[in-house]
């Protein structure tokens, strides 16, 4: 799996097919998701919405490797990756999907710099040119001036960048992005989501979820979930 | 992930809660403290042992008279006025096929003199085969040889610390030849012993002099020319020399058999057999050694709970942080290995500390108490492997846990 490119002809990213999602409780089964299909090609700007309950933070994991569907076939980038092992989905979620959570998910003790370079220890990198790469990384992202601080003593706009240069270091084949402005005033929302465009113009595939349309209208595409079932799927 | 990459995010875990950390590693360290500094005095008491039996011969039995009290004693009074004598060493040497060379000792109870000066030293009347048996011998001169037995010269032998007490640093030439007065006769030097460093006495069954305070004199002049001077015959101690080691426990029975019927059954010697005596230390030593492993055990389990509490507890409060982790690329082992690593360092970082605890401990037991320690690069080699396995033991169901949290639940723990 860690040959960058499975199949150059394949322009899709992701690609599910009649995904279900059933919680299993002692005394009954919790459907989440109702054989769900859906391709991301890649460099498309998608925004997963619905309201809450409808199955999209569930979406978003599967979509993310963090957890297994109960049924159902996930295709990323041509494999089909449904019910691969705890190694092999660690190691996509490493080298090929950046996350992007809404609470920034930091580690607090650990400088930006150090933050950003998480994915990189895991990925074997050396330790000067990890170094080397996250200071590249938060420079891109604005914050060539905060490689040392600590995530408390960075603003919420701060964070985010941070968390995004984290999402971007290893490459990824698209970005996984959480609510991503859900703990941001307005402006700096508007920010991050600059930031967001300008990545997709440089190429990069993307992925929302959110539940505020002003967000989702940066997307090109939106996708609305109801009760575990997508029920539209359109381009602005 | 690399492995000075975990160790040093431990060090951060570790270091960011200085106290805790200290605390979980207390039971550690002072399991260790206890096992190093014990140790260490044990193996000083068995050196001490060891050296004071070696003094005595390990191939040589005692044997010493015991004053009798009441109606022992009017009976050994009649059966056996003279004690331990020259009858039992002709007996011994007639009797006994084990015996190699037998030293009748008499302690003379007069002042040896020089000039009229009063010399602090003990007089002994001893054979030719004394320095044999005891493995002493001189460094200047000559021992008392067999010709002055024969002829019972007035010759005397110095031990180091009587001849530095009279003569000083005075050169041997000047020495030898010097006249000592004991009693009312006069004895010429014709050597001084060697140094040897007598171990001082604590176990009262070992009772070892300090023979560099020694003067001997030829038996045969004690027994000749000196009978008025303490008025008895009998010996003060008696040493056989045994030929093999593993006839000594035999060769003892039958010299007790001996000796009872010389003495007609009475019971007023006593048998010194050194190494039935480094049986009995060494079997103390073993029981010693078992309470000592006992302690250690237990505070290293109380240590490991320690460390597996908090462990836990340190799950529990990174869960989130677990969750990050698994989301940008950690697998399972990549984080098991980090919570067992920081349990290792935990543990280790405490035996280390306690190996210094302990050198510290046992040196200021031995300073105070006057005992001898003996460090051993094996206790600690030990110390540090046994404090390692503990953390291993420890961290590995904390660490386990950690590793078998789901990403999700990880991510949404608050």
């Amino acid at each position: 799996m860690n040959d960058r490119s499975a199949n150059p002809l394949d322009k899709r990213v992701v690609h599910l097919r009649n995904i279900t999602k059933i919680y299993r409780t002692d005394a009954l089964d919790v459907p989440v998701l109702h054989a769900i299909d859906l391709t991301v090609e890649r460099n498309e700007y998608a925004a997963i919405m619905g309201p809450s309950g409808s199955g999209k933070s569930t979406l978003m994991n599967i979509l993310g490797v963090l957890d297994s569907p109960t049924h159902g076939e996930y295709f990323f980038e041509g494999w089909n990756i449904a019910h691969r092992d705890d190694f092999s989905l660690s190691r996509i979620r490493n080298d090929r999907i950046g996350f992007v959570f809404q609470n920034f998910s930091l580690l607090p003790r650990m400088t930006a710099c150090e933050n950003v370079q998480v994915p990189l220890i895991y990925a074997g990198v050396p330790v000067r040119e990890r170094r080397r790469r996250a200071e590249a990384m938060l420079a891109r992202v604005g914050l060539a001036d905060r490689y040392r601080h600590r995530p408390g003593e960075l603003s919420g706009g701060q964070k985010q960048r941070v968390a995004l240069a984290r999402a971007l270091i290893n490459g990824p084949s698209m970005i996984l992005a959480d609510e991503p402005t859900g703990n941001l005033d307005s402006q700096t929302s508007c920010e991050i989501m600059k930031l967001f465009d300008s990545l997709h113009a440089d190429g990069q595939t993307i992925i929302l979820v959110t539940h505020e349309d002003e967000i989702a209208a940066h997307a090109r595409r939106t996708i609305v979930l109801r009760d575990g079932r997508i029920i539209d799927d359109r381009l602005r | 992930m690399d492995l000075r990459q975990s160790v040093r995010i431990g060090l951060i875990e570790l270091r960011s809660n200085k106290l805790g950390s200290f605390l979980t590693m207390l039971g550690v360290i002072f399991g260790v403290a206890a096992v190093i500094a014990s140790v260490a005095i044990g193996a000083g008491a068995r050196e001490q042992a060891m050296e004071q039996i070696a003094q005595l011969g390990i191939t040589n039995i005692r044997v010493r008279p015991l004053v009798l009290e009441g109606q022992e004693r009017v009976s050994a009074d009649q059966q056996n006025p003279d004690g331990l004598s020259l009858v039992d060493v002709k007996a011994i040497a007639a009797n006994c096929p084990f015996a190699h060379r037998i030293a009748p000792i008499r302690e003379i109870t007069a002042t040896p003199r020089v000039a009229g000066r009063t010399i602090n030293g003990t007089l002994l009347a001893v054979t030719p085969d004394y320095r044999f048996i005891v493995n002493f011998h001189p460094v200047r001169g000559r021992f008392i040889a067999d010709l002055d037995m024969n002829a019972a010269e007035k010759v005397c032998v110095l031990g180091a610390e009587v001849a530095e007490d009279v003569f000083g640093d005075a050169v041997w030439e000047t020495i030898s030849g010097q006249w000592i007065q004991i009693g009312m006769d006069i004895f010429r030097v014709i050597g001084v012993m060697e140094d040897k460093r007598s171990v001082s006495t604590r176990a009262s069954t070992i009772s070892v002099r300090n023979i560099n305070r020694d003067i001997y004199i030829p038996f045969s002049v004690a027994e000749k020319r000196l009978r008025g001077v303490n008025g008895e015959s009998a010996l003060t101690e008696l040493i056989i020399d045994i030929r093999q080691r593993r006839d000594v426990r035999q060769a003892a029975d039958l010299i007790g058999t001996i000796l009872d019927r010389t003495h007609g059954g009475v019971r007023d010697f006593e048998l010194v057999v050194p190494l039935d005596l480094l049986r009995q230390a060494q079997a103390t030593q073993r029981r010693f050694n078992m309470v000592l492993a006992a302690i250690a055990a237990i505070s290293l389990l109380v240590g490991g709970i320690g460390i597996m509490n908090i462990m836990l507890a340190s799950v529990t409060q990174r869960t989130r942080e677990i969750g990050i982790r698994r989301a940008l690329g950690a697998t399972r082992r990549d984080i098991q290995t980090q919570f067992l690593l920081e349990a290792v360092i935990l543990s280790l970082v405490g035996g280390i500390i306690g190996i210094f605890a302990g050198v510290i401990l046992g040196a200021i037991i031995a300073h105070y108490a006057g005992w001898n320690t003996v460090f051993s690069f094996k206790a600690i080699i030990l110390s540090v492997l046994v404090a390692a396995t503990v953390g291993v033991a420890a961290g590995l169901f904390p660490a386990r846990r950690a590793a078998g949290l789901h990403p999700i639940e990880a991510l949404r723990y608050e």
